[in-house]
């Protein structure tokens, strides 16, 4: 390990804000067919990925953690008087996955959870135990979560080794629920560390190459 | 041990309800009998294969699963349901959960998932405190990567049993979505024939309880699991079926006696299913969906506790519907109505789900 504290499991946090349809073609529109037809968590993820491919080391597994579900696109499918295939496919989940996975040229384990309020963040726990049980050297918490008229992808790149801005510290407690506005809002002005349920707390880490990015798209 | 040299975990008791009845000797009796109880839902309602019990489906849901709790409590006994509750995680899987409660209104609703309040409500009901639980949507692999997700939880330490569940209800946004889509058949589920048109939709709620396989109960060994999401398109897997290649090798070199496959009559899925294993094993393929309809995120639960039963009962029931293979496969198929004699040792369960997510299992007879 080569973060600050030791046993601590470093991740690097990315997000990208965009509005949701886009106006311009993606630079990735021959990987995936039919790109238009997306909904706005499926394009988000893929777009996320192209901006900050070159930051990411490539995961060993994947975990989907959004909030809400495809609730979004739920309501939509069912607006539409419930006729349209390509809403409805977008209607599970865990798909909103697949079309970065073509962009990617990547195949593995994929696992979408769900644990609302705290979807997020419990993806991060997952990860950080498959990462400390070395099941899964580097893991993706990949997120989408609407905010008003635009969409945000968050993705945290949970490692085995190396700088990151943020560490996840096994530090068994009293169980709370760190809900995931909490979360965000603690990631957006990280102050002392965060406990994210019973067995981990999130903290800056003290050997902090860069610091996390953060890219709008409006 | 599995490949890695990890703790395999052992399957030791279930229970389920499905269009088949309350209990798993309804279901196993209806593969045995070649009984098809599925049947076409009616437009704009519940498929309703269950009977009309609650006031949502979030009610339904959780006292289905309340009803296959019991049976799997039951079959446990008290020593072992003891120990194992002690240190119980819990993992829901489905794939839309209670969604028609909500979706369908035009007030704003608080914009909660529509799995956690279904694992919520049973857990309430069954009165059961995990220290551990979560929900796993990963379509219809969703029962398979909830194992994927235990063995870890177990291997990790971090409780000593999970109790997966699975369940789904076919109702109007289901059902809707999948005849735009056009997977239902208009006659009935014929799975690797070559006249098959799809599949009729089916409800199923599922309990299974793992422990590790130094448990001292009698169990199912589960040889292994692997899941593998590929890039290749939204609603089938890729031509070559690569990703369920993967997945198979990831099991390492171990063979089955029996395939139990995911079969839900489309073209895509059954010739993926076919060419797959046609080039990796010679063991015969069967399937249940025939039977009780695709039921979803539980249909990977179904077909493991249709795997523990063969390993049991050292029987396996056959594709009742199916008449005549597609030529075009090469696998070898069970066709016909009633069961056959089964002196195998292992049963390969698989699950392929929208989105090209791809979950195997290896289960094991007692040794």
């Amino acid at each position: 390990m080569t973060t600050g504290t030791p046993g601590a499991i470093p991740f690097n946090w990315h997000s990208f804000s965009f509005v949701h349809p886009v106006n311009r073609e993606p630079t990735w529109k021959a990987k995936v067919p039919r790109w238009s037809q997306l909904d706005a968590p499926a394009y988000g993820l893929a777009e996320a990925f192209t901006v900050w491919r070159d930051q990411l080391k490539r995961p060993d597994l994947i975990l989907l953690a959004s909030p809400g579900a495809s609730n979004e696109t739920d309501r939509k499918f069912t607006r539409t008087g419930a006729s349209s295939p390509s809403l409805f496919v977008h209607t599970l989940p865990n798909i909103r996955c697949s079309p970065m996975l073509q962009v990617m040229e990547w195949s593995g384990p994929v696992l979408c959870v769900q644990n609302d309020p705290s979807t997020m963040t419990r993806g991060l726990i997952e990860a950080a135990w498959l990462v400390a049980a070395g099941e899964a050297p580097t893991v993706w918490v990949l997120s989408v979560v609407q905010e008003g008229d635009a969409h945000v992808a968050h993705v945290f790149e949970v490692l085995s080794s190396g700088y990151a801005s943020f560490e996840l510290c096994r530090e068994p407690g009293e169980p709370v629920v760190c809900d995931d506005k909490a979360l965000a809002d603690w990631l957006n002005q990280p102050m002392g560390s965060l406990r994210l349920g019973s067995s981990h707390v999130a903290q800056v880490s003290s050997r902090t190459k860069e610091r996390h990015g953060r890219i709008t798209d409006q | 041990m599995d490949s890695t040299g990890a703790q395999n975990l052992k399957i030791l008791a279930y229970g389920c309800t499905s269009s088949a009845g309350q209990s798993v000797e309804d279901f196993w009796r209806g593969l045995c009998t070649g009984r098809d109880h599925s049947r076409r839902h009616t437009p704009a309602t519940r498929v309703c294969q269950w009977p009309a019990r609650g006031s949502s489906v979030l009610d339904d849901l959780s006292k289905e699963l309340l009803t296959a709790w019991k049976e799997t409590r039951a079959r446990l006994g008290e020593s072992a349901l003891n120990r194992a509750v002690l240190d119980v995680g819990v993992i829901f899987a489905s794939t839309k959960g209670c969604i028609d409660d909500y979706v369908w209104a035009d007030a704003p609703v608080e914009n909660r998932d529509s799995l956690r309040p279904v694992l919520d409500q049973f857990l309430k009901e069954a009165n059961l405190l995990p220290k551990e639980s979560i929900c796993v949507s990963n379509a219809c692999a969703s029962a398979l990567s909830a194992l994927y997700l235990a063995r870890s939880w177990i291997r990790q330490e971090r409780v000593s049993h999970v109790l997966i569940l699975a369940a789904d209800a076919a109702g109007p946004f289901v059902a809707r979505g999948f005849e735009v889509l056009k997977t239902l058949t208009p006659e009935l589920t014929r799975p690797f024939d070559r006249r098959r048109q799809g599949f009729y939709l089916g409800e199923a709620a599922c309990s299974l309880l793992v422990g590790p396989e130094s448990d001292p109960a009698p169990g199912i060994r589960v040889e292994g699991v692997a899941l593998d999401a590929e890039g290749f398109a939204v609603t089938r897997p890729s031509a070559g079926g690569e990703s369920l290649r993967r997945a198979c090798l990831s099991l390492g070199a171990v063979r089955p006696d029996l395939i139990l496959a995911h079969g839900t009559a489309t073209i895509a899925n059954d010739e993926t299913e076919d060419r797959v294993f046609s080039l990796l094993y010679d063991a015969p393929i069967t399937s249940t969906k025939w039977s009780i309809g695709h039921t979803l995120g539980a249909s990977g639960a179904m077909d493991l506790i249709a795997a523990c039963e063969i390993l049991r009962n050292r029987k396996v029931f056959q594709l009742a519907n199916t008449e005549q293979i597609d030529p075009a496969f090469s696998s070898k198929y069970l066709i016909g109505p009633g069961a056959r004699d089964f002196a195998g040792r292992r049963v390969l369960v698989s699950s392929l789900g929208f989105g090209g997510i791809h979950g195997v299992a290896m289960l094991g007879a007692p040794s």
